[in-house]
């Protein structure tokens, strides 16, 4: 099966400023994507390399199996909300549906109609005069209606209100639901992603630290308690993500497919956002990738 | 019909709230055999949540024998968990209602009770999961 | 893409028909008055002696003629101006400002097929428009070109009347419009773009006629020597005064209008006090003791529609020049 996402050392720098470095990624088609990271990540320029934006300044990046924006085909298999959702102000919500209408073979008028009809936009409104919950429902309708296979979204409820975050998220899961698509978006909000993803890539530092389904990370990570142990003693198969210790406690964020059995141990699963925290952390403390498992360095 | 929600800190996996919501339902008598649940679009629309999360409490659902899909139909229940259970209720009811006494004449306060319950459920369902 | 560009353009499109149309329809009625106007002047006939005193008297008689004539020559060169500021710098520049190019670059069109289509189209509305406005400028001062203008020496191949008069509109607005497009593809800002726009068109429009357009052909050269009675005397300035000999050529554009020596080198002649003082014979025995001779260096008048053809040429080609950088720019646009 060809992947949503394929990169292979990918690099893309700004005059001198490193934006994405060496960044190898496969992501699956089939799933809703969540892409998490600190600001300056990278999750931007990511994105829009994905959708043909942006060209690499090195490596190679395919997106369901090929290159992207590489002619109008391609731009119609992929649909892309930008961040900060933009639209032409002067023209109405209708005109923006008679666009997409032009500009897209495979247009879905029915679907549409029918979601601009269930957000109550006023077709007649000028896209400047919408609200910023408005604006993203509509060009979340435009990257819909265009029947994509893959939906990339950068930052698309970033800056909507909680309610306005909620409707376009239920809009967003019914369409998947109902289409098929595979989504790619990335978001600040974990809370929204441990809703709507069931696959997790974390970039941070330029770099890709982890990424792979939500159940699968979420089965291999445990939060560790116990009576305060000397690091660097860790079982081979243990990939310690996080430590700390005090003078009395020992507290692990590891990586390990075995179960844990020793009883000194409390163990607990961990959450989304504990891995998300625990991984943009990794990038910021300058620890590199070490063997075929990304981020941290493995126990020996 | 079942009206999902889900719960952002529960800690608890979103499709695991889903399936503890239909047993529910199902304990409290709200679901009956024969109900159809909603589809997954409705769900996933509904809660704002991963379509794929709903299959997968459907299907883990289905698993324990309470639900099945009936294809181009949607997934309706088929077994229950009311019946024999809502008439132990009673008595479990007054069980536990004498050892809270018991806890309170012991000197525990509201809180102290609660973690004792939350800790021993835990370490009992973990021995049972090991 | 060609209704999203109508979409996007269809204001622009309405003003300048309805700048095109009113035009149209006061210099179509004050056109016929003035052509009749020359018709009882004794035009066409007075053009090859040069001597439309009468019909050029008359144009001034009515202060609208002359303001018209005034009107449509400068129109002309504000035009392109007009269409290469607000036709060709905001039209990539503003969706790359505001950001939807990034929602119009992921439609299932190519930002190739985005690019030509705007600018075919719009361009082709600018080449419309500033055709159109010189058909009717260009009908309406035929009689007044014809005589030499309202001070009886530039005709339309003359340095300002050229380049608003027949064709090279179309090309001034092309090249106006291209050029706009592709200073708003590279600043990406439009307003930067429109004032860099209008400062390099205006250089353009400055730089063509001055030291492009003389060399489209080689002159012609017409040396008269100042032998016979048959001379006038004209005090230019102060102790300064010109030997003319001949009539200048009826509708040519006059390079250079010089006195040169038997070497052929250009010379001042000194007006003496004889020639200040109006004593005829004596200044016409002292210019005649100097052996000069009177050397026109002008295009002939039948070489406006070559030279229409040219310059037109060079900016449509230029024009060109600027669509093919702007594609290949737009595919490098990160």
């Amino acid at each position: 099966m060809t992947a949503a996402i394929e990169t292979a050392a990918l690099v893309k720098r700004y005059g001198k400023k490193t934006a994405l470095s060496d960044c190898t990624l496969s992501i699956p088609t089939g799933h809703v994507v969540g892409l998490v990271g600190p600001n300056g990540a990278g999750k931007t320029t990511l994105l829009q390399l994905a959708v043909g934006l942006l060209q690499p300044t090195a490596g190679q990046i395919d997106v369901l199996g090929h290159k992207p924006a590489e002619d109008p085909a391609q731009l119609a298999r992929v649909g892309f909300v930008a961040q900060d959702t933009p639209t032409l102000s002067t023209l109405s919500v209708a005109d923006h549906l008679r666009m997409g209408a032009k500009l897209n073979p495979g247009w879905d008028a029915y679907l549409a109609g029918q979601r601009i009809e269930e957000l109550e936009l006023d077709p007649d409104q000028r896209a400047g005069q919408l609200s910023g919950g408005q604006r993203a429902q509509l060009a979340l309708t435009l990257a819909m209606a265009k029947r994509p296979e893959l939906i990339v979204l950068d930052e698309p409820v970033a800056s909507l209100d909680p309610l306005a975050r909620r409707k376009f998220l239920q809009s967003l899961m019914a369409s998947v639901a109902e289409q098929q698509v595979s989504v790619v978006m990335s978001s600040h909000l974990v809370a929204d992603l441990e809703r709507v993803c069931d696959y997790l890539v974390v970039l941070a530092d330029s770099q890709v630290q982890l990424s792979g389904t939500v159940d699968d990370l979420l089965a291999t990570h445990h939060l560790l308690t116990g009576p305060r142990r000397e690091p660097t003693r860790w079982p081979s198969d243990w990939l310690v993500i996080e430590e700390r210790h005090t003078e009395r406690q020992t507290t692990l964020l590891i990586r390990s497919s075995a179960p844990i059995l020793d009883p000194a141990w409390a163990v607990e699963t961990v959450s989304m956002e504990d891995l998300v925290l625990a991984y943009m952390g990794l990038g910021a403390s300058q620890h590199r990738r070490d063997g075929d498992l990304p981020g941290p360095r493995r126990a020996s | 019909m079942i009206e999902f929600r889900l719960q952002t800190h529960s800690g608890v996996a979103p499709y695991l709230q889903l399936v503890h919501q239909v047993r529910q339902a199902l304990r409290l008598g709200l679901l009956h055999e024969g109900d159809q649940l909603p589809t997954v679009k409705d769900v996933a629309s509904a809660v704002a949540v991963n379509p794929n999360t709903v299959l997968k409490a459907y299907r883990e659902l289905e698993s324990q024998g309470l639900v099945s899909p009936r294809p181009g139909r949607g997934t309706f229940v088929t077994g229950t968990l009311s019946d024999a259970s809502l008439v132990e209720h009673n008595r479990l009811r007054r069980d536990l209602e004498r050892w809270l006494a018991k806890a309170r004449l012991a000197g525990l306060d509201e809180e102290s009770i609660e973690a004792l319950f939350v800790n021993t459920f835990r370490s009992g369902s973990q021995a049972e999961s090991a | 893409m060609s209704w999203l560009t109508w979409r996007q353009f269809r204001s622009q499109v309405w003003v300048a028909v309805t700048v095109v149309a009113v035009l149209a329809v006061v210099f179509a009625i004050t056109g016929v008055q003035l052509h009749h106007l020359a018709d009882a002047s004794g035009y066409p006939g007075c053009i090859s002696a040069g001597l439309c005193h009468n019909f050029i008297s008359a144009v001034k008689t009515n202060g609208l003629y002359p303001f018209l004539y005034n009107t449509g020559l400068m129109m002309l060169y504000v035009l392109p101006a007009l269409i290469g500021i607000f036709w060709g710098a905001p039209l990539l520049a503003r969706d790359l400002e505001a950001g939807s190019y990034r929602m119009l670059w992921t439609q299932s069109i190519t930002r190739s097929r985005w690019l030509t289509v705007k600018l075919l189209l719009v361009g082709a509305a600018s080449m419309i428009t500033a055709g159109l406005l010189s058909l009717i400028v260009t009908w309406w001062s035929a009689p007044i070109d014809a005589a030499g203008g309202l001070q009886m020496g530039a005709f339309r191949l003359d340095t300002l009347q050229f380049g608003s008069r027949g064709i090279a509109p179309v090309g001034y607005a092309a090249l106006a419009f291209t050029l706009g497009a592709a200073i708003g593809l590279l600043t990406r800002r439009a307003l930067a773009a429109m004032a860099i726009t209008f400062a390099l068109f205006l250089a353009i429009q400055i730089i063509t006629p001055i030291w492009i357009r003389p060399h489209f052909q080689a002159p012609v050269t017409a040396t008269t020597a100042i032998a016979g009675p048959n001379f006038n005397i004209e005090i230019t300035g102060d102790q300064q005064m010109r030997a003319l000999a001949q009539q200048s050529p009826v509708g040519a554009w006059i390079l250079s209008d010089e006195d040169v020596d038997s070497t052929g080198k250009v010379i001042y002649l000194r007006a003496t006090d004889a020639c200040l003082q109006r004593s005829p014979e004596a200044c016409q025995d002292y210019v005649l003791g100097l052996h000069v001779s009177e050397k026109i260096t002008y295009q002939p008048a039948d070489r406006f529609w070559p030279f229409q053809t040219y310059e037109t040429g060079i900016f449509l080609l230029v024009s060109l020049g600027l669509i093919g950088f702007s594609s290949w720019r737009v595919r490098r646009i990160n």
